[in-house]
């Protein structure tokens, strides 16, 4: 008897939910292990704000009245609100009512969920066109990358992009493929939201108006003989339902539309610039280093995903070269992939001085590697298959499928064996955080592994401690204390030479110490290290 | 595609690519679990390892640290055990014992051509005690010397270079981020209002990780000029020189070593050098004299140049 199949798009709509619950339950548990990083205390602020706007509200009508509303939106601004507030909501109930949930976990949790869209979302983009092994494929690899994974758990800025620009895919594809009205209506709708996520997507348009060209470039020649510009199907109705969206998650525009609205035009597109190091020099003014978004990518991927990729990109530009794909589907979506990993990586080298972004978003360009690895191992699988010597189609497939487990299981363990210094996980085979070290290329820690060291100052049992910490932002200590890691009060101070303790990590580092210790004679005891793969990445330090 | 359509070749190719990239990630994932098993200093019993220090350290010894990337943090965890005026970041050559601090077993470069005499272990530390086979004492440290009873220091455009740097022993300088140093030694001498332009005996390490303790020579003229008036009788001077700011574009600077005003060696200085010793031979210093170290640097930006520089 034949058993009844589920519809295809009930299969694909299960599939997203449970990478949308898996990736929301990883996200969640390296998040419970990783401390606040330095860019994230303003969004946690505007969060708690929020969170607290909700709660003093004694209706919901009353949340619509203006002066409240200003006010808790302040700490938000020009930038993004949707995310401060899902996190707002959620810790007033799970922290401040009840205490169900830390406080940092509670106020990361609205940008937990959305930037767990990213992995699903990634399924969404590539399955239409590449089927779901594929896409599975591609989610997974997009998922174990340890640095990326760092950054999702966290509240960020660069993965809340990464999720607008994959929503927006997510329907820009099915406008290409279907063709009907519906797509371009969600897809304008999606825009508008995706905005109010990320103002970066607004960069996405013009991969998307190269995309269209390159797909429709047989009908150039009569579009300009008639006048026309192919543009994406969307771009009408994003121009009437996009703002419609936009305004409606972005309660701060509400009022004062027109002046705020230039506001958040003027900072989403002004230049963006952290002081970063970067080949051993700090850099914070133009040139900014050309090639950093490509090594950083590059150094951060697993060694297999690299290589995979490489394959991925191999077999698309032969496939171009030999005209054998008969698909044009797929030979768009691979366009699309490569125009938008190209856009990532390149920016920082043609943005000019007024639009730059530094340091990169080099995890905007990590699903569109993982999807040119899945293209490359999706080629190795049907070689594979080809020469597996069995004419069992079981066994040929739990063969692949156990090759294919040991790939992704050696990725996955990379990434989720030791969050705390996750910041340093740099593909092993390339050498991995010593390497980097000893490169000056990159730097090795990110500030939130300074945690690991709380528990040592702690262990002084002194009230209170003067610190310096050249590397981490003064931020970071209150917000471990209120996140309840410790109790010493830490007074933070800018000259080493008055305080009692030094947390430093690198030569700079190293070179500090020697300073001190040629100044009072004996050397500064070292209490704690955080380490990785046998590198030192930050070292605690008892001045007197 | 079906099998048969492969020829043997191709297929033995294929079989190769589909091998490799199982093989790939076994060893990523073996390069992560050796890297994990690397020692770490988290796990050195401190007090154990100063009391074994303890007993085994001579005054007069070189103590000396492997990795030299950890080497700084491994002679932290020594902290007051480690006698004030104990030898590190020294040119081994002259010493006839050092004391190895090597967290996982590598053996310290700097004490190559040395015999072990004892190891003891420390959790992952290995404490080992070196003798010299071939010691050759040192008469003069011209580091060590940097007084400023014993010394004169001068600056200016070549080749006078007469204008003297002011000694002063008060408070540090910061000094800008950019530079290998956060601050200047309070024992400075000080040519220019430039708070880098100073003569004084800093620690660096080299593009190798080696570190030394070695005189930091810059100043706001293209000519400093460090004079020991009063060196003892020696025949060898031992120098080592390294571009303080490695990451300089193209620094273009000559050392020359004077001897009773007599011009005996000149050497170019380039950013990639590093503490590797040269010896001149100073025969006319055979009954001592007066000494003179002499940095032109002849590039736009005047970078410091370190040097270590003892008299055998």
């Amino acid at each position: 008897m034949k058993r009844p199949r589920l519809p295809s798009w009930a299969g694909d709509f299960a599939l997203f939910l449970a990478l949308l619950l898996g990736s929301f339950l990883l996200l969640s548990v390296v998040s419970s292990a990783t401390a606040p990083g330095i860019r994230e205390r303003q969004l946690l602020q505007a969060a708690r704000s929020l969170g607290l706007w909700l709660d003093r509200a004694p209706s919901v009508a009353s949340l619509l009245e203006t002066s409240s509303r200003d006010a808790a939106f302040a700490s938000v601004g020009a930038r993004p609100a949707m995310p401060a507030l899902l996190s707002g909501a959620v810790w007033r109930v799970a922290s401040l009512h009840h205490h169900w949930f830390l406080e940092t976990y509670a106020l990361r949790s609205g940008f937990l969920l959305l930037q767990s869209l990213a992995i699903p979302l990634i399924y969404l983009v590539l399955q239409p066109f590449r089927g779901r092994p594929a896409a599975l494929i591609a989610c997974a690899l997009a998922l174990f990358v340890p640095r990326s994974l760092h950054l999702l758990a966290t509240a960020s800025l660069d993965a809340l992009a990464v999720v607008a620009w994959l929503l927006v895919l997510a329907g820009y594809v099915r406008c290409v493929r279907r063709g009907s009205l519906r797509w371009p209506l969600v897809t304008a709708a999606l825009f508008g939201f995706a905005l109010s996520i990320s103002p970066a997507v607004a960069w996405l348009v013009v991969v998307l108006v190269l995309h269209t060209l390159w797909i429709r470039r047989k009908e150039l020649r009569q579009c300009a003989r008639e006048g026309m510009l192919p543009v994406p199907s969307a771009t009408l109705p994003a121009l009437v339902i996009a703002p419609i969206t936009f305004l409606a998650t972005m309660p701060w525009l509400w009022r004062e539309t027109s002046v705020r609205g230039r506001q958040f035009a003027l900072s989403a597109l002004a230049p963006s610039v952290s002081p970063t190091s970067y080949a051993g020099t700090l850099v914070s003014a133009p040139p900014f280093p050309r090639s950093h978004a490509l090594r950083e990518l590059s150094a951060s991927l697993p060694t297999i995903t690299v290589v995979l990729a490489g394959a991925g990109l191999a077999m698309i530009a032969w496939s171009w070269w030999r005209a054998r794909r008969a698909n044009p589907d797929r030979s768009g979506l691979a366009a699309l992939v490569v125009l938008c990993l190209l856009f990532a990586v390149s920016w920082p080298a043609i943005a000019p001085a007024a639009l730059a972004v530094y340091p990169p978003r080099w995890i905007l360009a990590v699903p569109f590697a993982a999807a040119l690895a899945a293209e490359g191992a999706m080629t190795a699988l049907s070689m594979a298959s080809d020469l597996t010597a069995s004419r069992s189609l079981r066994l040929r497939r739990a063969l692949l499928a156990s090759g294919l487990a040991l790939v992704i299981g050696t990725i996955a363990l990379q990434s989720i064996r030791s969050p705390l210094t996750l910041g340093a996980a740099f593909a092993p085979l390339f050498g991995g955080p010593s390497a980097m070290r000893e490169s000056h290329t990159l730097a090795v820690h990110d500030p939130s592994m300074a945690a690991g060291l709380v528990d040592a100052i702690d262990a002084l049992g002194r009230p209170s401690v003067s610190l310096h910490a050249p590397e981490i932002g003064s931020d970071l200590w209150d917000s471990l204390r209120s996140a309840g890691r410790f109790r010493t009060q830490i007074r933070v101070v800018p000259n080493p030479r008055d305080a009692d303790l030094l947390v430093v990590g690198g030569p700079a580092g190293d070179a500090l110490v020697r300073s001190v210790w040629g100044r009072s004679g004996t050397p500064p005891q070292l209490l704690s290290t955080v380490e990785r793969d046998g590198e030192l990445l930050l070292a605690l330090y008892r001045v007197r | 595609m079906c099998p048969q359509e492969i020829s043997p070749r191709q297929r033995r190719l294929r079989a190769a690519i589909v091998l490799a990239l199982p093989l790939l990630a076994v060893a990523d994932l073996g390069a992560i679990l050796w890297a994990r098993s690397r020692p770490s200093l988290s796990s050195v019993p401190s007090q154990a390892l100063r009391d074994a220090f303890s007993a085994s350290y001579r005054a007069g010894d070189l103590v000396v640290a492997s990795p030299p990337s950890l080497a700084t943090p491994a002679l932290s965890l020594l902290g007051s055990a480690l006698p004030q005026n104990a030898f590190t970041f020294a040119d081994p050559s002259r010493f006839e014992r050092a004391l190895e601090l090597s967290l996982g077993g590598p053996r310290s470069r700097d004490l190559s051509g040395w015999k072990q005499a004892d190891e003891k272990r420390v959790g992952p530390v290995r404490l080992r005690t070196w003798v010299n086979p071939k010691p050759l004492p040192s008469r003069f440290d011209l580091v060590a010397s940097l007084q400023p009873n014993d010394v004169r220091v001068t600056h200016g455009p070549s080749p006078s270079a007469g204008q003297p740097c002011s000694f002063s022993s008060s408070n540090e300088t910061d000094l800008p981020p950019s530079s290998p140093l956060p601050w200047s030694p309070r024992a400075r001498f000080s040519c220019g209002k430039d708070p880098a332009a100073f003569v004084g005996a800093v620690a660096l390490e080299d593009r190798r990780g080696i570190l030394r303790r070695c005189i930091w020579i810059a100043s706001g003229s293209d000519t400093v000029r460090v004079t020991w008036p009063r060196v003892p009788a020696g025949t060898l001077l031992r120098t080592a020189a390294i571009v303080a700011a490695p990451l300089a574009p193209n620094p273009n600077a000559e050392l020359r070593v004077i001897v009773n005003s007599a011009l005996v060696a000149q050497r170019q200085i380039h950013a990639s050098n590093t503490f590797e010793p040269v010896d001149i031979a100073v025969s006319a210093l055979s009954a001592g004299g007066e000494l003179s170290i002499e940095l032109e640097q002849r590039s736009g930006a005047l970078l410091p140049i370190c040097v270590e520089a003892t008299l055998r």
